[in-house]
């Protein structure tokens, strides 16, 4: 096999990056997820430019894939994911009993994209666009645990939520591990007290992470002797692959 | 699953005919769907084979069936609701369709309208049957059936030849001959009178229509027939038009509750309780449901002809999105409509403008105005089409509904839905069984058969799923509407200038 040609790989991954960040990206953050120098991240932009395969907004500076390559930016869009994941989501809150949120990850957060409520009518608020902290909860873990090394870029300091927030980057590390090996993540109080969480990964068709799916609940409905419920886990694990599914056949 | 006890809906709808089974706990248990060709053989005209959705039926039952590893056996009862006025007439003795289905959208009927209006019959047919004489109503499609198919009139005084709305059709194939409708598909009709629910001879000799013809007017839940054939031994106890079914689905069993259907258009429906109300400002006065033995319930329903099609024809005509969800994603790109509005009077106005002369129009373009703006105004019209239809609620009942449910494809889009909470200043709910149309069937079939005791039993099943509460300011509102309202009256009467 031909040695790769190191300036062609790296222009190819800014690409990529730029069509799949759903956002035109400044130099800091394009440089930080590639892991090269932005005066190396620099050069190859402005020969891209010139190639005409990623243009720069004017009045921010930021960069994005050309339009011409818009067929190939096959990113996922947030409108597509809820349209598609609803009525799974849905299916999954009436069989559970339990809340159900489908996140997907956008710069150093979880986004939450669809939020369906507990089914008791109890009054709550709808959280569609509320960020979360990828390091205190369910749904940011799985994104953190299956995101490319060193994006997103976490603080040195991890903010701590209450007692239970793991709060160091080993502890992290450790439990994205556990969530690797395990196929989902607990949250057990470690963004709000009260709150129970299991979360797993939603894929599109080529097996690449693109959302995650949360059930949410008190910590006697969500877990059993300290790890996930079997049955709700079955539950979720179910809706997320239907909900991968229905992604697929998105055009 | 053996001893599982499930009510049955068939949901015949204008694009499909769908299968769907509820448990006891009125959750969603399978769902079995099977598409059917619509053929416009001219302009104007729209058409189902009778025969193929029929065959649909005998396939996508058991097909559901099956999925939730049951027999007929498991199935309690059976709700049928349908796609509205489009209908046909068959031989009684084969049971072969004399017509195709001749569908709601169909205008070849415009003729016998315009005889009718020109006779000074339309005060009449719209005092006695509490709608006007128009093409969307059946009585005119099977008046143009009686002059056009050859013997058919002549046929049919004989008693040879039944005439029905697609539940009728069903219910006369699935119980063995039985020929009979519910209140709610014929208050559609142009031939029932709204007070009596009975057919009315009035009507009939003002569309020429021999009763012998006509299907038994029967309630919304009762059992009309026992299934020989697809589901034996189940009966048949519950059928309701598809938008009186999503209003029962959505629990909407108070006078003031209402519901709106966002799908390629929209429908809002008011429950007004027991006192018939008025087809005035724009809105068509309906049967909600008839339980046997109580008053019957009538409802008021605003329809809007373009709403998720709008979002299409933005996907399919000009190319601004490549999915429909994603006129949300464009939209959220701007902070407001930059002044752009978008009118999408593609075939006139309805409720409750019902101006057939309009035509769509963007306006308040300006060089500032982006594809953002432009998807903006798309979400904006279906949120502004439908307070028109609650501010002529409001004016004819007297009453304006503090929340609104709503149910469609469309309901997956929270900008649209914030927008709609937003401009009509009320909260907007989603149920978790988004299944309306075939939940409401099911619920009635249910109810009729005794899996749930009453509508209140019926009510505790409604769950909230989602819900967005008004954010907008009042003077952003007012500034909004007659924003919405002077581009309106640029599409007003567009074709006669």
């Amino acid at each position: 096999m031909t040695r790769p040609v190191q300036s062609v790989l790296r222009a190819a991954s800014l690409v990529t990056l730029l069509a799949g960040a759903g956002r035109p990206l400044d130099l800091v953050e394009i440089s930080a997820a590639v892991e090269l120098p932005k005066s190396t991240v620099h050069g190859l932009l402005a020969t891209l430019r010139s190639a005409g395969w990623v243009e720069q907004d004017r009045s921010t500076s930021r960069y994005r894939v050309s339009h011409r390559l818009d067929g190939l930016a096959r990113s996922v869009d947030p409108a597509d994911l809820r349209s598609a994941a609803t009525p799974w989501m849905d299916r999954l809150a009436a069989e559970t009993g339990l809340e159900v949120q489908l996140a997907w990850p956008d710069r150093d957060e979880a986004v939450i994209v669809q939020h369906v409520y507990r089914p008791d009518n109890s009054p709550q608020r709808l959280r569609v666009g509320e960020g979360l902290p990828l390091h205190a909860t369910a749904l940011g873990k799985v994104l953190l645990a299956h995101a490319r090394p060193g994006r997103p870029v976490l603080p040195d300091r991890l903010e701590t939520f209450t007692r239970f927030t793991l709060s160091s980057h080993d502890d992290l590390a450790a439990e994205s591990t556990r969530i690797l090996r395990d196929g989902y993540a607990v949250e057990s109080g470690e963004y709000f007290p009260d709150i129970t969480a299991i979360a797993v990964p939603v894929r599109d068709a080529l097996g690449d992470l693109v959302a995650a799916l949360a059930t949410l609940g008190s910590r006697d409905e969500v877990l059993e002797r300290g790890d996930a419920a079997k049955e709700v886990l079955t539950c979720l694990v179910r809706a997320a692959g239907f909900v991968s599914r229905a992604m697929a056949m998105l055009p | 699953m053996s001893g599982a006890g499930y009510v049955a809906a068939i949901d015949q709808g204008t694009g499909s005919t769908r299968c769907l089974l509820f448990d006891e706990a009125g959750r969603l248990v399978s769902l079995a769907q099977r598409e059917h060709s619509h053929r416009h053989p001219q302009p104007g005209w729209s058409e189902h084979d009778a025969s193929e959705i029929w065959g649909n039926v005998r396939r996508v039952v058991p097909q559901a069936l099956s999925d939730a590893g049951a027999t007929p056996a498991d199935v309690i009862a059976l709700g049928i609701a349908n796609q509205r006025e489009s209908c046909l007439v068959w031989d009684r003795r084969t049971g072969r369709p004399l017509s195709p289905v001749i569908t709601w959208e169909d205008t070849r009927a415009s003729g016998v309208v315009d005889d009718v209006v020109a006779a000074g019959h339309g005060a009449t047919v719209l005092e006695l049957s509490g709608i006007p004489p128009a093409t969307y109503f059946a009585a005119s499609r099977l008046r143009w059936l009686l002059d056009t198919v050859p013997d058919l009139e002549k046929r049919a005084r004989a008693g040879e030849v039944a005439f029905g709305t697609m539940e009728t059709w069903l219910v006369w194939n699935l119980g063995g001959g039985v020929h009979v409708t519910d209140v709610t598909n014929a208050s559609r009709t142009n031939l029932m009178n709204i007070e009596t629910l009975a057919w009315d001879s009035r009507l009939l000799s003002v569309f020429g229509v021999p009763e012998a013809l006509l299907p038994e007017i029967r309630s919304t839940a009762e059992t009309y027939a026992v299934c020989d054939d697809v589901l034996p031994g189940v009966p048949i106890a519950a059928t309701m038009g598809d938008q009186q079914a999503a209003l029962f689905g959505q629990t909407c069993f108070d006078e003031g509750q209402s519901k709106c259907t966002y799908g390629t258009g929209a429908f809002l429906l008011v429950n007004t309780g027991t006192t018939r109300p008025r087809s005035t400002t724009g809105l068509l006065a309906t049967v909600a449901y008839v339980l046997p033995g109580e008053q019957p319930v009538f409802a008021l329903e605003g329809s809007m002809a373009v709403s998720g099609s709008l979002v299409q024809w933005c996907r399919d005509n000009i190319g601004l999105v490549e999915t429909a969800p994603r006129i949300e994603t464009l939209a959220a790109t701007v902070e407001d409509n930059g002044g752009c509005y978008v009118v999408p009077a593609f075939s006139g106005l309805y409720a409750p403008q019902w101006d057939a002369d309009a035509r769509g129009v963007i306006v308040g373009l300006t060089s500032y105005v982006s594809r953002g703006h432009l998807a903006r105004g798309v979400l904006e019209a279906t949120a502004w089409q439908t307070a028109e239809v609650v501010d002529a609620v409001e004016q004819t009942s007297g009453t304006r509904p503090d929340t609104l449910r709503v149910d469609g494809g469309m309901t997956t889009n929270h900008l649209l839905m914030q927008t709609v909470a937003d401009v009509l200043d009320v909260t907007v709910e989603r149920p978790l069984f988004s299944e309306t149309v075939s939940v409401g069937a099911a619920y009635a079939a249910g109810l009729s058969a005794g899996v749930w005791p009453d509508l209140d039993a019926l009510r505790r099943l409604w769950r909230r799923a989602s819900s967005w509460e008004p954010r907008m300011d009042e003077s952003a509102r007012e500034h909004e509407r007659a924003h919405w309202a002077h581009a309106v009256d640029r599409a007003k009467g567009w074709l006669t200038t």
